[in-house]
């Protein structure tokens, strides 16, 4: 007890309570945005956030490192539950990405997030030496393959999205060649932006459905597909204006409480944020992430070894897509994909999974020297 | 760790850090666009998306006649409404509930798909109350309130419905109500704009089209009330805002008296059928007669045929009639006012005018003067005093008795009668009419002359010979010679006023027409001392409550200036075309002589192509008065399209409306 005490004191305090004020906040404006709902979204998002709580300090007497010894273990564990999730999982929202367990249901892509990152981190920390080639690299790329493709079959095209700049950012912190880093990823997104285009404007053939195509070509027109995608990035736009300096106040956003925005309380509840608590509470938030962001940059520089400092970039490069990507859709700079704001969409697994990423951080941090006893 | 790659982590980690900075700086660079730069534009789209206003319709105000007969009001009309929601809950439509109001409805035509499609058709405006029937009879409202706890969400609802009372009765007067158009809708926002004000019309509401509902739409429509109604993104009603109640609209009370308007309907009916019985007449159908107060221009009755559906335009306002001898009071007036000829003088008629083009007279032959001239409308006389006053005095007193330009009626769409061919043969008109017919007279030489050019061209081509080409130019030559110096005369005689142009006016022929409300304005005049009102139909706007919140007075449009002792014999002529010898002997035989009837009747020959059925012409039928002699109180103009004669067609539609004036038929 003395032991994980003396841990205890030396975890990370400032993460601690920027994760809380940023659940805190996410609490208070998912009680508004969830207002219309019957159940209540706060408690079950609360038991969550006590699971996920408890996880940080449970696991914080595990030494990460152990992790190390089973690299194929939880990549063949997150296959098999991608797998499983096609085969038993069920449906929401045209995607077959959940397990329905005892009322409550769990989303294994979500999961899978830390347990690849952790297999990924040890992956890339015994090649670190041989990431300067394109023959080289060309393995740790097929790493994702399976995954993403997986998520592609659900689909949900958003995770994909994730794992692969969760991959990203792991590259460049594993020291991998950054020409061909910034090459390849920039290059393909340049491709994919040049491809949207000829898809837009000169009707090149494409294997998405219309509706699915139509979130990236928002991007582009807003006016485009206004009962669809342009729908929800209009009013989610009109809700974020609408919020101005201060904010309409919580419960008070006409835009939030008239439901105009789909899904408002997991996919657009920064727009609710934004409506509800005005420039102040959404750049508040943007603030909080970039300091939690920093925080754990600096735990990935501390890490006593290069798998620490791996796993750290692997949570923090899966935190700021999800930021970016979420917060980046409801203003109109990203595609339309359903991925939820760290600690703060609705959403029990997105929650256990962001808190597990927290207790590996403090993990990483408290084990940053050995501890003499 | 060695210290090597210590040092390469912590560079990278530094590269990743400003990799954050630039995300979180991109989004927070948005949210300042959007929040703090673009927040109005936004904030008004949210405001625009949430309140809905739903109009309640104001209560549009009565029109009712001087003696207290309602022709026109807003009678609640109940329509049968369901909300859409309670009719699809979940998305499904509630299929149970559906056939519970088909049942109880019994409407053949709203069957349960009907029920369906109308909520589909509506699905848009889910805060709306969705219309499924209108005009629902008494016993289907009680078989719905009886249902009610039955049908959730069905309702019936009453709205102001526009009801014309008295069927046709005014109607042209009345006029009737419509959805707006567009070109009224922009008119309308274009005046208000002027004007500086809100406009008061919007899509879908109902106006005035023409009539009073026209001319009075402002003060008859009110103000339309409003419930804004706060709404979600599906339309989905989340509360009501606020209800600002309609104010209803103002009532209108008439100059016109019930009775006399349906003595003038029922004469210009029953004349029309006798009419149209007779062979010299059957083309008869449409006409008009106007009833005013003399001393005040109050329209005490005014009518026009046809009236088989609103449409129809009213021809007492809106009809142009060459006046025929109603006109030679205006003559009469013209020569003894410039002093070219007095009462007594007697002209000698010996059966047509001895200056060509020689019009005729029906007067027996011998020796006429104003009053008999009057009486029996000698043409020669009449042609003789309009020669010596000239065509400028006449038009000159005929402007003066109120014939030229519109009377400024409160009714929409008067005749104004500015055009060439229409009005009185002022100066200005005589011009306008003569540089339109040198014009085209002008434009028939030429295509002629061209044609001549033309054909000259091709036979001088198709000649072989010089001496062939040599007669082909002299033939030709002399044509087109001919026709330039046509084109000439032609010119110079449609450039002119002639002689006997002046005589057809003088006896109310020729090139000049006028409304029957023009004509009783003007009979007016003659009566009342040579004041020319401004007829009027409105006497009252009373508000919602009844209370009185503007009287009208009576208008002079101008004096005539015309010396009592010239109207008084004027009047006395015109007296004596009722008495014994009198164009419309026989026709006031009845009336007591204290109620002596001075009148002109008129036969038009309008000449146009309706006017001329092989051998058999056709006439226009007029007819002016004004009674009692003594102390005119009303003044009475009818025309009678085909009628034939003056008193044997609008002089009996007189008869009947004077009659009912003075109470004569009780007896």
């Amino acid at each position: 007890m003395q032991n994980f005490y003396r841990l205890l004191k030396k975890m990370d305090f400032s993460i601690l309570l920027t994760v809380t004020s940023i659940i805190v906040l996410g609490l208070f404006v998912l009680d508004s945005a969830a207002a219309s709902k019957e159940s209540n979204y706060v408690m079950r998002q609360l038991i969550f956030v006590f699971a996920g709580t408890a996880a940080i300090f449970v696991l914080l007497k595990f030494d990460y490192s152990m992790l190390k010894n089973y690299p194929k273990e939880l990549y063949i564990a997150s296959i098999v539950l991608l797998v499983a999730v096609l085969i038993f999982g069920v449906k929401r929202g045209g995607a077959r990405g959940w397990f329905s367990i005892g009322g409550f249901t769990l989303q294994p892509a979500e999961f899978c997030k830390i347990l690849l990152i952790l297999s990924y981190a040890q992956f890339l920390s015994a090649r670190r030496e041989h990431l300067q080639t394109f023959q080289e690299l060309i393995p740790c790329i097929l790493f994702m393959v399976p995954p993403v493709c997986l998520l592609m079959l659900q689909p949900d095209l958003g995770s994909s999205l994730v794992y692969i700049f969760i991959m990203v950012g792991m590259l460049l912190i594993a020291g991998a060649n950054r020409k061909i880093l910034v090459g390849l990823f920039g290059g393909s997104t340049v491709a994919l932006i040049v491809y949207l285009i000829g898809v837009w404007k000169f009707n090149w053939w494409c294997p998405l459905q219309k509706y699915q195509l139509n979130r990236f070509l928002v991007l582009f027109d807003p006016t485009l597909d206004p009962r669809g995608a342009g729908y929800n990035v209009a009013q989610s736009k009109i809700a974020i204006g609408n919020g101005g300096l201060w904010g309409e106040g919580l419960h008070m956003g006409s835009q939030s409480s008239g439901a105009f925005m789909p899904e408002q309380w997991t996919d657009f509840i920064f727009a609710v944020l934004s409506e509800e608590l005005g420039f102040i509470g959404a750049c508040s938030l943007l603030l909080l992430y970039a300091f939690l962001l920093f925080r754990g940059l600096r735990i990935a520089m501390l890490s006593r070894d290069l798998f620490g400092a791996l796993a750290a970039a692997g949570i923090v490069s899966m935190y700021l897509f999800h930021i970016l990507e979420n917060a980046g859709m409801t203003m109109g700079l990203m595609p339309v994909t359903g991925i939820p704001l760290p600690f703060v969409s609705y959403g029990g697994s997105s929650m256990l999974t962001n808190l597990v990423g927290i207790a590996l951080l403090q993990n990483i941090y408290v084990h940053r020297q050995r501890l003499i006893f | 760790m060695q210290a090597k790659e210590k040092k390469n982590l912590e560079d990278l980690v530094r590269i990743y850090t400003v990799l954050v900075f630039v995300v979180i700086g991109l989004l927070i660079t948005r949210l300042v666009w959007l929040q703090l730069v673009e927040t109005d534009v936004y904030a008004s789209r949210a405001d625009a998306q949430r309140n809905r206003l739903m109009a309640i319709t104001a209560t549009r105000g009565d029109i009712i006649t001087s003696d207290g007969t309602v022709l026109v009001t807003d009678r609640p009309s109940y329509q049968l409404t369901v909300e859409y929601l309670s009719m699809r809950a979940d998305g499904e439509y509630d299929e149970a509930l559906i056939n519970r109001l088909v049942r109880v409805v019994q409407d053949p035509e709203l069957t349960a798909e009907k029920v369906k499609e109308i909520c589909d058709a509506n699905s848009g405006y889910l805060y709306k109350p969705v219309v499924l029937k209108k005009n629902l009879d008494m016993a289907t409202v009680s078989r719905i309130e009886a249902n009610r706890d039955t049908l959730p969400g069905v309702s019936v609802e009453a709205v102001p419905e526009r009801t014309y009372l008295h069927g046709m009765l005014v109607s042209h007067v009345l006029g009737y109500i419509g959805e707006i158009n567009q070109s009224e809708l922009e008119e309308a926002t274009v005046q208000a704009e002027q004007a500086g004000e809100e406009t008061l019309y919007k899509m879908g509401d109902y106006v005035g089209k023409v009539g009073l509902e026209k001319y009075y739409d402002e003060t008859l429509r009110g103000t339309d009330g409003y419930r804004q109604v706060e709404v979600n993104a599906g339309g989905r009603p989340v509360s009501d805002v606020k209800v600002v109640e309609p104010e209803a609209g103002n009532s209108l009370v008439l100059t016109i008296d019930a009775d006399l308007q349906q003595t003038l309907e029922t004469a210009l009916d029953t004349t029309i059928a006798g009419l149209q019985s007779q062979s010299r007449s059957d083309k008869a159908g449409a006409g008009a007669g106007v009833l005013l107060n003399v001393k005040t221009g109050e329209v005490l009755a005014m009518a026009s045929r046809p009236d088989d559906n609103v449409g129809q335009q009213n021809r007492a306002i809106q009809g142009r009639y060459i006046p025929g001898s109603t006109f030679k009071p205006v003559t009469a007036v013209a020569a003894l006012e410039s002093g070219v000829a007095t009462d007594s003088e007697t002209i000698y008629n010996p059966g047509r005018y001895w200056i060509a083009p020689f019009i005729k007279t029906t007067a027996p032959i011998g020796y006429y003067n104003l009053y008999n001239g009057m009486a029996k409308s000698d043409n020669v006389y009449f042609q003789e005093i309009g020669r010596r006053a000239g065509i400028d005095t006449i038009a000159k007193y005929g402007e003066a008795l109120g014939l030229e330009g519109p009377t400024g009626i409160d009714l929409a769409y008067e005749s104004t009668g500015d055009r060439a061919t229409q009005g009185l043969p002022t100066a200005q008109k005589r011009q306008m009419y003569q540089n339109m017919a040198a014009e085209s007279s002008d434009m028939l030489f030429d295509k002629k002359i061209a044609a001549l050019e033309e054909e000259k061209a091709a036979a001088l081509a198709a000649a072989s010979t010089e001496e062939e080409k040599k007669k082909i130019e002299r033939r030709y030559n002399s044509s087109i010679a001919i026709a330039k110096s046509d084109k000439l005369i032609n010119h110079k005689w449609n450039s002119e006023w002639h002689a006997a142009d002046t005589f057809n006016v003088a006896i109310g022929q020729g090139r000049q027409n006028y409304t029957p409300l023009q004509l009783a304005v003007y009979t007016a005049a003659i009566a009342n001392g040579g004041t020319v009102y401004q007829p009027y139909v409105v006497k009252e706007i009373r508000n919602h409550a009844g209370e009185v919140i503007e009287t009208k007075e009576p208008v002079v449009r101008q004096e005539a200036g015309i010396s009592e002792e010239t109207l008084t014999r004027v009047r006395n002529a015109m007296c004596k075309v009722t008495d014994v010898g009198g164009g419309a002997y026989g026709l006031f035989a009845s009336f007591p002589a204290d109620i002596q009837v001075a009148a002109k009747t008129g036969t038009a020959q309008p000449g146009g192509s309706g006017y001329r059925v092989g051998n058999k012409e056709y006439y226009d039928g007029l007819f002016i008065c004004f009674a009692p002699a003594d102390d005119p109180e009303i003044a009475f103009a009818c025309v009678m399209e085909y009628g034939y004669s003056g008193s044997g067609s609008a002089g009996r539609v007189a008869k009947a409306v004077l009659e009912e004036y003075f109470n004569l038929n009780e007896q």
